[in-house]
């Protein structure tokens, strides 16, 4: 029967994804006595919604340090999530998050004529500032990515350490494609797969909703697989935590080296002290970092080699450079028929040369674009080795502050945070 | 008590579990029911719309097919009632589960149990590394799988050839612009004519100082353009258009091109306003070409001899009144300022430069407009060349190579018809309902509150461009009100009154004044600081277009008529 728990919990979790997958109905076609309202502008933005959602953020992260770090308290922290799921997730819609915001950054810098909003710029900004001084609070019950799958963890399962980094390096590349295709006004790649903005929203696609329903059933054991392993602001969270000044520390006086905080981790964050090296393997890890560091500007070149050739198919999910294809190939009678979209150009009238050269345009930034990415991702694989490569000296367990998210749970396994003096003395 | 607290749980749990299952069972029947049904009523919405289609008039069959889309509409909405209370009550039930669940684990909860020995991070780390080079691997290959797709992709084939051709920088001159009349109202479009030698008197009618007068076959409200011996005119009704090139010297009608086989993908009817007609643009020509646009988005390029070198349709454009904004020229582009749409916000305006040669588009820079009926003009401010545009509510400056916008100012409203002009270093821009407005050029960004000289309020044209000779800036309202105002400082100078309606635009002539009537009466005005007529001349029939003055003659398009006035012999 325990066995049968998890599947259970995975169905249940799946299926009331798909409660909405339904379709939109065409209007009449013949005429009746219904008269189709007239299309509404929706009035801009007022101040105090925006205002509302930024205090509501600034206080969401204060309360987030504060429970934390100064109340040290997990069911603080749970409660926090729930608030935060609540309305960031249901009431806002999961929209805007910071998670997100990254794209419409990129496309301010990539398309001029894009004005970022502020509210947006706050969002993008404000957990960043917070990592900067108190680690990652944001992640700890403010996200409501993070929240939704910190909730619905119920046996969570070691990932093993070689996997860990494995995997760990996806987030830099998912972080890099979302830019370049932002920035090249082609999409925003973290909303249209947002595994979880589908429960906010209670709608979406097909494949969003399979997405999320695979994210919630694994988010059951492994915790927090999208904030691990894909979450692309958590990569600017990872470079800024380790600033923090203020940040998790497990024992709050002196750690008794028990490895319970480590056993309950359910993120993998916490690393243990490290054992004295000998000489020769001190001279061997020499070697091999000199070696990679060597390797670092060669992977960066062949990756940015790779990438500028493979722009062309990139290119392809801009939508002009997509319409373009197509009507390049009907025009040169390589196809046959239309598609909806083709259809749709030839009906606005555009001239035909114009699409092609606008098409060239973005074509020729995705070759650039290609050329970074492939870049990229050449330093990330380098720069991981390097840092795998480099040996850290730690004499208790610590909790890492660019993969620790705060949640809280190791506290309650610190014999220091229970425990009288006499008795830890005797431990130790 | 902290067994009971956990058998509640337990039960929580167990009920909540039970709850979610039974709601999503009934969610998916829900679904799978309905899933034939709608197929099978659209199926049968889809039999008697076809049976409609053979008997239109049988209201029996209308009333059963109104019956059946009812109830698969009724039907519809039953079910996603259905489905989004359920959803709502799935997630109720998970989310009780789901807490239950971790109330039942915290009761059961065990401590981890320490280990004695702290593992060894070398082999930790080597792992990683060895895992990390795998991934790496495997992202390298997959930049190679997209390098190797790119090879063979659509992209490829036209990039090449969809970039713009290089500037051939064989362009005419800025003094052989100004011995012709290459676009409307000269090559500066400011209206001030060069060659000044012209008759003060001439009558259409009885032949004075007519050298030649030909019929214009199809009609048209656009202004006659002179290159060296050839006259070109553009002419269209709602089925025909059509481009003529005239002998300067005789009249003589050299040839006439049909462009009549462009295909626009909108095929609804063109609505024009019959003052604007279908061929209002202006035609523009560099000595070689002669380019042309009609009032469907038709537009094509000529060489002197009458070939075809280029065509095509730049969309129907969404216009009030029809299409009117004249073409203009800078180097070897063509400038076309495109405006459209009811709203700045639609986003359809647009000012686009094309390779004269070869039609090519050389850049296109959107523009926060609604649709204009004003011609751009192209300026030499000492420092750099400006082209001027004016629209609701904006007059902006761009640069002509590139079209990177230069400065704006917010002086315009309404419809604005009258262009641009350039004199004495300033700018003026006006529209009936804004202001006439005097901007110094050499700014940059929004120049509202920094390079607006001055705005005069009153007696503001809403079709006639205004005119300057730099130090008196006049306007013309159609329906006769004539005021000169002070280039310098936007004070009224004189205004006077006739009764006279006017569409064409004034021409400054030496010291005077050109100004025709819709009537096609030329009135001489003073350039002076009085109001003064100097005399009349009548054409013999109405006329709304611009005169051009080139090496000593006026040519003028009459309402049926091309008109060559000279002095004889």
């Amino acid at each position: 029967m325990k066995r049968l728990y998890p599947i259970y919990c995975w169905l249940l979790l799946i299926l009331p994804t798909f409660a909405f997958g339904e379709e939109r109905f065409p209007p009449p076609e013949f005429e009746s006595n219904y008269h189709a309202p007239v299309v509404q502008n929706p009035p801009p933005h007022t101040v105090w919604p925006v205002a509302l959602d930024i205090s509501l953020l600034v206080v969401a992260l204060a309360l987030a340090a504060y429970l934390t770090l100064k109340r040290r308290s997990r069911r603080g922290v749970f409660a926090l999530t729930l608030g935060c799921i609540a309305y960031f997730g249901f009431v806002r819609h999961g929209c805007v998050c910071p998670v997100g915001s990254i794209q419409n950054v990129a496309l301010a810098i990539g398309q001029p004529q894009y004005a970022l909003p502020f509210v947006v710029a706050a969002f993008f900004l404000l957990p960043l500032a917070a990592a900067l001084f108190v680690g990652r609070v944001f992640c700890a019950g403010v996200c409501p990515l993070g929240a939704a799958q910190d909730i619905v963890l119920l046996k969570p399962l070691k990932v093993p350490a070689w996997l860990e980094h494995a995997l760990s390096v996806l987030p830099y590349i998912y972080l890099g494609a979302a830019v370049l295709f932002a920035a090249t006004g082609s999409g925003f790649l973290i909303c249209r797969y947002d595994p979880f903005i589908a429960i906010y929203r209670m709608s979406g696609t097909p494949l969003m909703l399979g997405i999320t329903a695979g994210m919630l059933a694994l988010s059951t054991v492994v915790g927090r697989p999208y904030c691990r392993f894909l979450c692309p602001y958590g990569v600017l969270l990872r470079w800024l935590a380790p600033f923090a000044r203020w940040r998790v520390r497990i024992a709050p006086k002196a750690c008794v080296q028990c490895h319970m905080c480590q056993d309950a981790c359910p993120y993998g964050a916490i690393r243990p002290p490290t054992p004295a090296e000998n000489p020769g393997g001190r001279r061997e890890g020499k070697s091999r970092l000199v070696l990679y560091l060597i390797l670092l500007p060669v992977l960066l070149a062949a990756g940015g080699a790779l990438g500028y050739f493979g722009g062309a198919v990139l290119s392809g999910q801009h939508t002009t450079v997509r319409v373009a294809n197509r009507v390049w190939l009907e025009e040169h009678g390589k196809v046959k028929g239309t598609t909806l979209e083709s259809d749709a150009f030839h009906r606005h009238g555009q001239p035909v040369d114009e699409l092609l050269q606008n098409a060239a345009k973005i074509r020729k930034q995705f070759d650039f674009g290609g050329l970074l990415l492939g870049g990229w991702i050449g330093l990330v694989i380098g720069l991981k080795l390097v840092f795998l490569s480099i040996r850290r000296r730690r004499t208790d367990y610590e909790a890492d502050p660019a993969a620790c998210v705060a949640c809280g749970r190791c506290y309650r396994f610190c014999p220091e945070e229970h425990a009288p003096a006499e008795v830890l003395e005797k431990i130790q | 008590m902290n067994n009971s607290w956990h058998e509640t749980a337990v039960r929580v749990a167990a009920i909540a579990g039970v709850f979610s299952a039974l709601v999503f069972a009934i969610l998916v029947i829900n679904g799978w029911r309905s899933v034939p049904v709608t197929t099978l009523k659209a199926g049968q919405i889809a039999a008697l719309k076809q049976e409609l289609r053979t008997h239109p008039k049988d209201e029996g069959l209308k009333t059963q097919l109104r019956q059946v889309d009812l109830q698969l509409r009724q039907g519809f909405f039953r079910r996603r009632a259905l489905a989004e209370g359920g959803a709502l009550l799935l997630i109720g039930g998970l989310l009780v589960f789901v807490l239950a669940v971790k109330i039942v684990k915290q009761y059961r909860f065990r401590n981890p149990k320490p280990q004695d020995a702290v593992p060894d991070p070398r082999p930790i780390a080597a792992g990683g590394r060895y895992a990390v080079t795998v991934a790496g691997v495997m992202l390298a290959g997959v930049l190679v799988g997209l390098a190797l797709l790119s090879r063979n992709d659509v992209s490829s084939q036209y990039l090449a050839s969809a970039a713009p051709p290089p500037a051939q920088g064989d362009y005419p001159s800025a003094e052989e612009l100004a011995k012709n009349w290459p676009a409307f109202r000269g090559a500066d479009g400011s209206g001030i004519a060069k060659s000044i030698d012209v008759p003060a008197t001439w009558d259409g009618k009885k032949g004075t100082n007519i050298l030649w007068k030909t019929k214009v076959p199809l009609p048209g409200e656009s202004s006659p353009v002179v290159w060296g011996d050839a006259v070109f005119l553009s002419g269209a009704n709602e089925h025909q258009r059509e481009v003529y090139c005239f002998d300067a010297n005789t009249g003589v009608l050299r040839w006439k091109q049909p462009v009549t086989d462009l295909s626009c993908a909108d095929k609804s009817p063109l609505q024009v306003m019959e003052d604007t007609g279908y061929a209002c643009p202006t035609m523009v020509t560099d000595g070689k070409h002669a380019a042309v646009m009609f009032a469907d988005g038709d537009l094509a390029c000529f060489d002197f001899s009458g070939k075809r070198l280029w065509a095509k349709n730049m969309g129907k454009p969404d216009n009030a009144y029809g299409l009117a904004s004249s073409l203009a020229m800078y180097h070897n582009k063509l400038i076309i300022q495109f405006d459209q749409g009811t709203a700045a916000e639609d986003g359809k305006s647009a000012l686009i430069a094309l390779d004269i040669a070869s039609g090519q588009q050389q850049w296109k820079t959107k523009r926060p407009v609604p649709n204009a009926w004003a011609t751009p003009i192209v300026i030499n401010t000492g420092a750099r060349d400006e082209l001027i545009t004016c629209a609701n509510p904006w007059v902006i400056a761009y640069n002509p190579k590139d079209g990177k916008e230069l400065w704006r100012a917010e002086v315009l409203g309404g419809d604005v018809a009258p262009s641009p002009v350039f004199a004495g270093g300033q700018v003026f821009a006006v529209n009936s309902g804004a202001n006439l407005a005097a901007i110094k050029p050499d700014g940059a960004g929004t120049v509202t509150k920094s390079k607006v000289a001055w705005l005069y309020p009153d007696d503001l044209p809403d079709i006639v461009s205004p005119v300057s000779n730099g130090e008196l800036v006049y306007i013309v309202y159609t329906y006769g009100t004539i005021t000169a105002v002070d280039a310098k400082t936007g004070k009224k100078v004189w205004t006077e009154t006739v009764d006279n309606e006017f569409k064409s635009s004034p021409t400054v002539v030496g010291d005077r004044i050109f100004l025709m009537d819709s009537a096609g009466v030329m009135h001489f005005l003073s350039g002076g600081r009085a109001y003064k007529e100097l005399g009349t001349a009548a054409l013999g029939e109405p006329s709304n277009c611009s005169p051009a003055f080139v090496n000593g003659r006026i040519y003028i398009r009459g309402k049926y008529n091309l008109y060559c006035i000279g002095k004889k012999g």
